[in-house]
């Protein structure tokens, strides 16, 4: 899969994770890299992205050790570009899906 | 080897001339990538292959950081050369014309220089170069037209900007 292609799928699927649950960095990170093989270089430069565009927000939150988690949790802005963005994939994969069934 | 992680990668960030708000940022960031590994009883070899070179975090962080504004360089010449253009100034006038007072306020362009080509936003700018350009007016109305009193009153705008200014 080209690299473009899988930074776009890779934004839908860091915006749905947090909208079903806040989460820390590390832990998203986690989360991907089992299902999509992504790293920190790929999941942490578009969490300061999705931020900086005000689809997610930031908060600081104690860890089991005491240690500081930085927490993501979506925006209204976030859901409302999440739900555009599985409007747009629902109508793309089954417009796909047509031109390979033929 | 996670404080020589996190202090090179400051280093090198700061070379990079990364604002100050984002380094932090940034090197608290993977200070918690690292302890989180850590954790997880990954080994320092282990973490720094995960993490990537810092060559590979800046080239995918890059989009998402602010530079620190650097000054250009013929504003550093500028600021450079006032010192010595003021005296310049001060001795010509001060011997052709032997007007020594007023003329003294010059050097008064030499922090004007510095305040004013020295990168930061324009508010600090203007609550740099406000007071010294309030004692030239003071001086020059004080001098010129023997007023001055109540010229003083001037001196009253600069806690008011200030305070308008402020962040």
């Amino acid at each position: 899969m080209t690299t473009q292609l899988k930074k776009g799928i890779i934004e839908i699927c860091v915006l749905k994770v947090i909208s079903q649950k806040d989460m820390y960095g590390f832990e998203i990170i986690e989360l991907l890299n089992d299902k999509l093989q992504t790293n920190e270089n790929t999941i942490y430069p578009l969490l300061r992205r999705l931020t900086k565009q005000n689809l997610l927000e930031n908060y600081e939150k104690k860890s089991n050790t005491g240690a500081p988690r930085k927490y993501y949790r979506i925006t209204s802005k976030g859901v409302e570009t999440l739900e555009n963005y599985l409007l747009e994939w629902e109508t793309f994969i089954k417009e796909v899906n047509k031109i390979l069934g033929d | 080897m996670k404080d020589k992680f996190l202090n090179d990668l400051r280093l090198f960030l700061q070379n990079k001339n990364v604002s100050d708000k984002d380094c932090d940022e940034i090197v608290k960031d993977y200070k918690e990538f690292y302890e989180e590994y850590l954790q997880r009883n990954y080994t320092d070899e282990q973490i720094y292959e995960k993490l990537g070179t810092f060559d590979e975090i800046y080239i995918n962080i890059e989009p998402t950081i602010k530079k620190r504004q650097i000054e250009k360089k013929w504003q550093k010449k500028l600021i450079s050369i006032t010192p010595l253009l003021s005296v310049i100034i001060f001795i010509s006038v001060g011997v052709l014309s032997n007007t020594w007072h007023p003329t003294w306020l010059i050097f008064l362009s030499v922090p004007i220089s510095g305040v004013l080509f020295n990168g930061k936003k324009i508010k600090y700018k203007i609550m740099g170069i406000l007071p010294l350009l309030l004692v030239i007016t003071y001086i020059l109305i004080g001098t010129i037209f023997k007023v001055w009193h109540p010229t003083w009153l001037i001196f009253l705008f600069i806690p008011v900007i200030n305070i308008l200014l402020a962040d």
